[in-house]
């Protein structure tokens, strides 16, 4: 594959990884997280995404729609089921209520794009940061993509759910990554399958290998979410898994209702339970004593 | 020799708490209101009325009659200030040059105490000398007036006094250079003299008159200065005796010896450099209006003094901090006099003495040492809205500790000193045929403006040029909606019926080239009767250059000679471009008659509210759109080239910048809709920063602004960003600096900051009580926020705010207004 | 003066200038001012004192034409006259009277504005407007309570 589905890529990103870094969001997941922090980042194709607070009802979006699937009115402009997402209906919109998430990059005009800090990663010590969605979803391109960024001297880091196949890991990736934020969100089987349809046993394992090659690169980290991975029962569970894979610093990442709004631009509206607001530091604290010694890495 | 010897380079236990003169002396400062003081006007005029002898050389009459007031200036001590000498009768005076525009206040005399917006006082008296004696003798002899008798009212000058297409400063102003003091410090006003004294025989052997003449104008005007230090003597040895306070009883008896000593005789100690360099700056102010006039790399001027006196024991470094605070207020005691028909574009301003610190020396090494950060720790304790302070950096041979102190400073007093790139500035100099030696002792100007120290003479406020004016008249043919009916262009083909976006762009340039022909004959004009009426034999000693040819600033006399222009509504501009060029003939959206239509109606109705939404959208300048880059690129080489093709009156070229002080705001106010989807009225962007919520990411708006520095920029830009306080300033100061860094390796010329948001300035805005000394950046200098006028404040409340966690800009709420 | 009752023109010209202020409505402020200012400078020594040693030509005149008013100083002395004159030292041309209003004396002035508006225009030595918006702001600080 010599091209990539691109969800979004930010720039000046402080929190995946050292210094200032640009962090390319790749587009697909193989997890469905009912509380995921970018739901628009989920599906492996291009998808419309609606804000309706910045539509000015102009009515210059449905009639460019070949499929009839664009309404007029309403919080929910798309007919999903008809959209094929050509983005049309995001060209015609001159409020840019509608946009199109996901773009195919090759690498060149990917690596063009990430070079433009360039200077910012040096004076920082940053660099880039793969993440998503699931980058290892496009192990190839990423891998190539990892590759071209190390040749040229840059820090790399990926941010992956664990959920990928060891060897084209290894193979393609593991080599030119200087990082590794390793997400793990539930201790228990059965339950991590139920909440996010998959099982963990892969992820596990995967870490334990990864920490064997080398675990100065690698950084456990846990989205703490009210009701799911904030648990007694889970943050004990995992911290006992932690310690008994031999990890020695890891990061809680407190939870932020940022996921919600975007759920709904995209028409997947996410766990109405979760709270509103964010999750206070102090409670964050309050999580850490579960790990006792173990390094504590500030998000 | 190591030059950074200190413990601790924030100096942290120096505070307002140890200082107690300094907190007492900022306290009064702050409180005090502005007073218009006639001393100056007063003593010029009689001079000229009753003493003047037309049969001298210009650069004679000018010195003689400095050198009358000088002698007749009142000494006074306003205040427990360790430096002798003030600017004005007033402890915060604005004082009046009638040459130049003190004239416009003359409506104003019986209210302008009163005026609602930073009224000025003066007294019934006064006024009335004005009305009746001052200002008649002036009303056929200020600048404008001359020009206007001598070429015949000149399109170029009636232009001019429409306002809305460009100001020329000639009118208002000659200062905005750095003087060279090392020489005075080391050989007093009296070696100058001798100088002066033994080239004037030289040349009047040489049967060269008039360098003969300059040269005793040279020493007339000097005599001036050394007789209102003697007076200050006098006075000092007065309150020796009389004071109640024993302490200032002690401190008067030192300052009348030092009175006494400098600046006739070279500087023997710190204290004596400082005050001599003060002196020396009153007395320019005797003969050069009070705008920008800076006094330069300060920490590297008085570095030896510093360093003889520490080394000797006679100095410890909080006695230096006290004595550079004193001068930095000493440096504040004036004002410009404002009048209610310059409050709109200017109001709020200070007098923007600019001071340079960092940065490399002649050699190119580092030259930070440790008044360097005596001066940072005076500015971060003081929080005043003058001195303009600025900071050089260069990040090949300054430490990172020295850019993150001053990035701490920036900080803690969330606005200054602003920020300039060595490599881009020396480079930028370089260009323009300067010495390495010389571009690398470059110091700022005014707000933004780059000059070799006491070198270069770039009169650099010459020309403040409105972009959106020939981007109007591109649209319409010449005119522009705001002068009506009247053809004030060229008359170029109606839009409409262009085939390309390269035609539009070669109409866009028909009417600006037209625009900066009138400006530059203006100029020009102008010039020419400055060197008649207003030579500058005072300043000229205190210069390199017309010492050795024989030749007053004005008529050329320095090492290297311009005259700025700086331009207002960049960005602006460059997205209506970007929009046209996307609009029109990338996406044919809309045809341009439609786009003109819109415009004329400044986007009524719901289509145009769609039209207008679609055209913010198109490329935005600070965004690395290719287009975008592409047309800001194309500007400012166009705006370089045909600037450089000029030779002004002294024999320099001319030198575009990007800076506009609150122009923006009013020229922006009265200004019509544009294809950018800027609406009528809408404030522009200010310097050469983006449009206000066009640049989303901050480090794509910083590469694109970068991109555009180096030669093409000779005469330096203000990019203002506004950054989210955080709460762990050792954090983002680090930070902070690691992007000032890379802004810079990428060839920005400077950045200057607010760290506030807009909620910060909202507040203020409501309840000016709570903040009533918030210094803010506005477009090269500061200013406190409370002085300016509704506008201006709108300008910066609605400025990109970024936030430094994440590099995006924070969204503008919607009760900050702006379009 | 020929006036039957002593001070009535007078008043009555303060009274109109006052109305100009107070209503806004403006259409004959020029001719009020001009016709007030030579009245005060006859009445009032100290306001006379402006013009002692001054001569100058002021044209006034509309945007549209239709109002066309000089005013001429010399030998202490102030004289309206009705049409064009030679030789100006200033031509002021305004918009509309309100406009004019605004830019000399309302309590609102805003110079600036009416200029970068260009509601008024200037052609000449603008130290002669200068000098008369003094005497112009002077009269209204003269104006009598009512």
């Amino acid at each position: 594959m010599n091209r990539a589905l691109i969800g979004s890529i930010c720039r000046y990103s402080l929190h995946d990884g050292p210094g200032i870094r640009t962090t390319v969001f790749f587009k697909g997941c193989p997890l469905r997280c009912p509380w995921c922090h970018n739901p628009e980042l989920v599906q492996a194709e291009p998808e419309m995404i609606f804000r309706s607070g910045i539509c000015i009802d102009c009515g210059q979006c449905g009639p460019v729609c070949p499929e009839g699937a664009v309404r007029a009115g309403g919080e929910e402009r798309i007919d999903r089921r008809h959209c094929t997402a050509c983005g049309r209906c995001a060209v015609a919109c001159p409020a840019g209520a509608l946009e199109m998430v996901g773009r195919a990059y090759d690498l060149d005009s990917l690596e063009e794009v990430l070079l433009r800090d360039r200077l910012y990663y040096e004076t920082s010590g940053g660099g880039i940061t793969l993440s998503g969605g699931e980058p290892t979803l496009q192990m190839g391109f990423a891998g190539r993509l990892l590759a071209r960024l190390k040749r040229r001297g840059l820090h790399t880091a990926m941010e992956t759910c664990g959920f990928f196949s060891w060897d084209t890991f290894a193979f393609a990736c593991l080599g030119n990554l200087d990082l590794v934020l390793y997400d793990l969100k539930l201790a228990d089987p059965v339950r991590h399958r139920q909440v996010t349809g998959r099982d963990n046993g892969i992820i596990l394992a995967n870490l334990a290998r990864l920490l064997s090659v080398d675990p100065a690169r690698v950084l456990v980290r846990i989205p703490l979410i009210p009701g799911y991975t904030a648990t007694e029962d889970n943050i004990t569970g995992l911290a006992a898994l932690l310690r008994t894979m031999g990890v020695h610093r890891y990061s809680l990442l407190p939870y932020h209702p940022g996921g919600l709004v975007k759920g709904e631009h995209v028409g997947r509206p996410g766990d109405a339970t979760l709270p509103a607001t964010a999750m206070p530091t102090t409670e964050r604290e309050r999580w850490q004593r579960y790990f006792g010694s173990m390094e504590f890495v500030p998000p | 020799m190591a030059m950074v010897t200190l413990d601790d380079i924030s100096l942290r236990q120096h505070t307002l708490h140890t200082l107690p003169r300094l907190a007492v002396l900022r306290q009064e400062a702050l409180r005090r209101k502005p007073e218009i003081c006639i001393e100056r006007a007063r003593h010029i005029t009689r001079y000229l009325r009753f003493h003047d002898d037309p049969d001298d050389c210009p650069e004679v009459r000018r010195a003689k009659m400095i050198r009358y007031f000088l002698e007749r200036k009142r000494a006074r001590f306003h205040d427990n200030n360790l430096i002798a000498g003030s600017t004005t009768g007033k402890p915060l005076g604005a004082p009046l040059f009638p040459e130049f525009f003190a004239l416009y206040l003359w409506p104003e005399l019986e209210v302008v105490s009163r005026r609602k917006k930073n009224p000025q006082h003066l007294s019934a008296r006064d006024a009335d000398e004005l009305n009746f004696e001052i200002f008649p003798f002036w009303m056929e002899n200020n600048v404008i007036e001359v020009t206007r008798r001598r070429y015949g009212n000149p399109r170029c000058l009636q232009l001019f006094e429409k306002l809305v297409f460009f100001i020329a400063s000639k009118a208002g102003c000659i200062s905005h250079c750095v003087p060279w003091y090392r020489t005075m410090l080391e050989q007093g006003l009296t070696g100058i003299m001798e100088e002066a004294a033994a080239r004037e025989r030289l040349a009047a052997g040489r049967s060269a008159a008039r360098q003969a003449d300059f040269y005793r104008a040279v020493q007339i005007a000097l005599q001036g200065i050394v007789s209102h230090a003697r007076s200050l003597a006098y006075e000092a040895d007065r309150l020796a005796g009389t004071s109640g306070d024993p302490g200032m009883r002690e401190e008067y008896g030192i300052m009348a010896d030092i009175c006494r000593r400098v600046p006739a005789g070279p500087a023997a100690t710190f204290r004596e450099a400082v005050n001599a360099i003060w002196l020396c700056q009153v007395g320019i102010h005797a003969e050069n209006i009070n705008m920008a006039m800076s006094p330069g790399r300060l920490d590297q001027v008085l570095y030896p003094w510093y360093r003889r006196d520490i080394d000797e024991g006679r100095l410890d470094v909080a006695r230096a901090i006290e004595l550079v605070g004193c001068l930095w207020l000493k440096i504040a005691d004036n004002v410009t006099m404002v009048p209610e028909t310059s409050e709109e574009m200017f109001g709020g301003a200070g007098t923007v003495p600019a001071i340079t610190l960092g940065g490399v020396d002649a050699d190119g090494n580092d030259a930070v040492n440790d008044l360097t950060y005596i001066m940072l720790r005076v500015t971060e304790l003081l929080r005043i809205r003058d001195p303009n302070v600025n900071a050089r950096y260069d990040y090949a041979k300054n430490t990172k500790s020295y850019c993150r102190r001053v990035a701490r400073v920036i900080l803690n007093t969330r606005a200054v000193p602003a920020f300039y790139n060595d490599h881009a500035n020396i480079t930028a100099l370089l260009g323009q045929g300067e010495k390495p030696e010389h571009a690398r002792d470059y110091a700022i100007v005014g707000c933004v403006e780059l000059a070799s120290s006491g070198r270069d003479y770039p009169a650099s406020s010459s020309i403040m040029l409105n972009l959106a004016a020939p981007m109007q008249m591109a649209l319409f043919r010449g005119r522009r909606p705001i002068t009506g009916e009247e053809q004030i262009g060229p008359r170029t083909p109606d839009p409409a019926g262009l085939g390309s976006f390269e035609e539009f762009w070669q109409v866009f340039l028909v009417q600006l080239d037209w625009l900066i022909d009138q400006a530059v004959q203006l100029n020009e004009y102008m010039g020419t009767v400055h060197q008649e009426m207003l030579p500058s034999p005072l300043l000229s000693a205190l210069f390199e250059g017309p010492m050795d040819r024989g030749r007053d600033l004005i008529r050329g006399g320095a090492l290297y000679n311009s005259s700025g222009a700086t331009h207002i509504g960049f960005a602006d501009v460059v997205d209506s471009l970007n929009a046209i060029e996307q609009a029109v003939f990338v996406d044919g959206r809309y045809s341009f008659a439609e786009l003109l239509a819109g415009v004329r109606s400044d986007f009524a109705g719901p289509t145009g509210e769609a039209m207008r939404l679609y055209l913010r959208r198109t490329p935005r300048f600070g965004t690395e759109h290719p287009l975008a880059r592409r047309n800001a690129r194309n500007l400012v080489q166009h705006l370089f080239t045909r600037y450089q093709s000029f030779t002004n009156y002294r024999g320099g070229p001319y030198r575009p910048s990007y800076w506009t002080m609150t122009n923006h705001a009013g020229l922006g106010a009265v200004s019509g809709a544009l294809p950018s989807g800027r609406r009528a009225g809408r404030v522009f962007a200010s310097g050469i920063t983006p449009v206000s919520g066009a640049a989303p990411a901050l480090t794509a708006c910083l590469n694109t602004v970068a991109e555009l520095g180096g030669e093409q920029v000779p005469g330096g830009w203000a990019l203002n960003i506004k950054y989210t306080p955080e709460a762990d300033r050792t954090v983002m100061a680090a930070r902070f600096a690691d992007t000032i860094e890379a802004y810079f390796r990428a060839g920005g010329h400077q950045v200057q900051f607010n760290i506030m948001t807009y909620e910060d300035l909202m507040d203020a805005r409501d309840h000016p009580e709570k903040y009533p000394d918030l210094l803010v950046r506005v477009s090269g200098y500061s200013a406190y926020f409370n002085d300016l006028n509704e506008r201006m404040q709108e300008e910066l409340i609605t400025r990109t705010q970024y936030d430094l966690t994440g590099g995006h800009a924070v969204p503008l709420p919607p009760e900050a207004g702006g379009a | 003066m020929d006036d039957p009752v002593p001070g009535s023109m007078e008043r009555e010209l303060w009274q109109r200038f006052r109305n100009c202020f107070e209503s806004g409505l403006a259409e004959d402020f020029l001719q009020i001012l001009l016709a007030l200012m030579a009245v005060m400078f006859g009445l009032d020594r100290d306001y006379r004192r402006n013009i002692d040693r001054f001569s100058g030509r002021y044209q006034f005149r509309s945007e549209d034409g239709r109002i066309r008013v000089a005013a001429l100083f010399a030998d202490g002395r102030m004289q309206v006259v009705e049409g064009e004159i030679e030789d100006p030292h200033i031509t002021v041309i305004f918009r509309n009277s309100r406009s004019l209003l605004n830019f000399l004396i309302s309590p609102r002035q805003d110079i600036l504005g009416a200029m970068l508006r260009h509601e008024v225009r200037t052609e000449g030595n603008l130290n002669y407007l200068n000098k008369f918006g003094y005497m112009a702001k002077h009269l209204q600080l003269m104006m009598p309570r009512p």
